[in-house]
């Protein structure tokens, strides 16, 4: 028996709601219009779709499998569920990626949860009707003309939320985050359709609007098709579904181990991923550029999300926009940013839960005290974000932790599962007690197509060409001149090429930017190595109790 | 809006809604498995 071996799902809808909610994140709502919208609008959809068939919903079968086969052994973190896939003693080392990304991106995930927080308060007490969110923001994070930080705000409310995310998780999963997860995300649906209702009857007849809201719909919607025959649309489309998801992290694995041995996985992890592409496409299409455009104009929203990102607009843009609400307008901030934080906060239990089970399991760890180790480690790493988040720390973490390292151990975990567990042994997991008929094709998916649309993800990390264009960036290879390396390539990160003059001091002596993105590398790296010592430490003591 | 945005927003409206609601009142339907020993 192991620590938490009594933990159990309350209902199976909660067990949905959870796993949905793990995926239905931020990026939802900020990231996928603009994706969208930039992208080739309708016809993003096509590749969004095929990616998510053929990438998506089997990598979720191929998390839910080694998660509930590794819950049968006593394990519910990754180290312990990749070591039972094979007989290869380092697998369990790979399974570091589950327990490394979860804690150091719940650091800097919690953060900008808590950034919503702040502003459902401020959107609250009317703050933006007085104050533009464009110098409120920079204020807020205590970005200066300095690499370091130290706002108060926002560590109050940073350490609010870890505190919140620590108490939910003390509880237990029936009793905290299932029921998080039971409050959160009908919340979370009925302040989205609100919004988008609102927003998308917007008229001319209504105060400061400019343009109709369909405009902006037309925007996300109208197909450009030549998009589709370009690869840069195919890679963008398979980076967003697999980013939307929240796979390779290690989370969905930990949920599902909780799950008992002959119950279902294929219809629970179908429901969730679906739920989250309602979410995503139907939802979050609707809220934010749609409004936006109605105040700004359409070609305004055009640059504002030219890079990708709806951030700006989200944090920046819509709080002044609501103003235009009246009696509406805190109300409607407070249920743009709950929903943000309701998004947000089912994501970053999710994140928590792996690391109170790997130190449950593996070192008896009372969950009260697992939960606390966990909220301290997010607190001290999350630190390093805020104080030098001017610096560029927390671009960091977002890039190593939150992109390259779930894609890596995507890569890794559809390869074990499908070449070293063996298809015959996985498609047995995925299909027993399955309430629904899994088509046969997808045992050859598994095994063939969705590890070379993640090696396509990969490439597309590691190779991104500057301006996005890869026909381009394939003329200048051919034409003698080299490969554009993107600087937010990962090749182009690793050898600083967006920095003019790489330097860890400036001319007067002050530490720079390169020198805070290489000591937050170093720290990742230790933090890494630091679970692999846990990792080996756990083992050992197993082998010595002798049941390794 | 255009007719071809129109049109793709309703059939991925309809495909996205359709299978979500369908597998969610599934999973409301089919009563849980009973499963004594989960741990091996």
């Amino acid at each position: 028996m192991t620590g938490n071996a009594r933990e159990a799902w309350g209902t199976r809808v909660g067990l949905v709601l959870a796993m949905a909610g793990n995926a239905v994140g931020l990026g939802n709502f900020l990231r996928f219009p603009a994706q969208a919208a930039q992208n080739g609008g309708g016809a993003f959809l096509i590749p969004y779709l095929v990616s998510f068939v053929l990438m998506g919903i089997p990598l979720l079968w191929v998390e839910w499998a080694i998660g509930r086969h590794g819950g049968g052994f006593g394990h519910h973190s990754a180290p312990g569920m990749l070591d039972r896939l094979g007989p290869q003693r380092w697998l369990k080392y790979i399974g570091v990626f589950g327990l490394f990304t979860n804690l150091t991106v719940a650091a800097y995930y919690t953060y900008i949860e808590s950034w919503t927080l702040a502003y459902v308060y401020h959107s609250l007490v009317g703050t933006f009707h007085h104050v533009q969110p464009t110098t409120f923001f920079p204020e807020y994070l205590g970005v200066h003309n300095s690499i370091f930080a130290l706002p108060g705000e926002a560590l109050f409310f940073f350490c609010i939320t870890l505190t919140l995310n620590v108490f939910i998780l003390s509880r237990g999963l029936a009793k905290g985050i299932e029921l998080a997860a039971k409050i959160g995300m009908p919340l979370l649906l009925l302040f989205a359709a609100v919004l988008a209702v609102r927003g998308l009857l917007l008229g001319p007849g209504d105060p400061g609007v400019v343009e109709s809201p369909l405009a902006g719909l037309n925007f996300i919607w109208n197909p450009n098709v030549s998009g589709l025959t370009n690869p840069s649309t195919w890679l963008a489309a398979a980076g967003q579904v697999f980013f939307t998801l929240s796979v390779g992290m290690g989370s969905a694995h930990c949920y599902a181990s909780y799950v008992k041995h002959k119950q279902d996985i294929a219809l629970n992890a179908a429901s969730a991923g679906w739920m989250n592409e309602f979410v995503e496409v139907i939802l979050g299409g609707s809220i934010l550029i749609p409004i936006a455009t109605a105040y700004l104009g359409l070609s305004a929203v055009q640059s504002a999300t030219a890079g990708g990102s709806g951030f700006g607009l989200g944090f920046l843009t819509l709080p002044t926009l609501f103003n235009n609400w009246g009696w509406l307008a805190p109300v409607a901030g407070a249920f743009w940013f709950g929903l943000l934080f309701f998004a947000g906060i089912t994501s970053s239990l999710a994140m928590g839960q792996p690391i109170l089970a790997f130190l449950e399991d593996e070192f008896r760890v009372p969950r009260s005290k697992a939960a606390v180790a966990f909220g301290a480690g997010a607190l001290a790493l999350g630190f390093v974000c805020v104080w030098l988040y001017p610096g560029g720390s927390f671009d960091e973490f977002d890039f190593w932790t939150g992109t390259f390292s779930l894609v890596v151990f995507a890569l890794a975990e559809a390869f074990i599962f499908a070449w070293i567990f063996g298809m015959e042994r996985g498609w047995e997991e995925i299909t027993r007690g399955a309430d629904i008929r899994v088509p046969p094709i997808f045992r050859f998916v598994i095994k063939f197509v969705t590890p070379v649309f993640i090696v396509v993800v990969f490439v597309g990390a590691l190779f991104q060409p500057t301006g996005g264009s890869w026909l381009d960036a394939f003329g200048s290879l051919f034409a003698g001149h080299g490969w554009p390396f993107a600087p937010e390539s990962v090749v182009g990160r690793v050898f600083h090429l967006g920095d003019a003059a790489y330097t860890w001091r400036d001319s007067a002596g002050n530490l720079t930017r390169a020198f805070v993105q290489d000591a937050t590398r170093l720290l990742l790296l230790l933090v890494f190595l630091g679970f692999g010592g846990l990792v080996w430490l756990a083992w050992k003591k197993k082998r010595k109790e002798g049941v390794a | 809006m255009t007719a071809a945005a129109w049109t793709m927003l309703a059939i991925t409206w309809t495909i996205v809604a359709g299978i979500t609601l369908r597998l969610f009142l599934l999973v409301l339907r089919t009563p849980v498995r009973p499963d004594g020993d989960d741990e091996r």
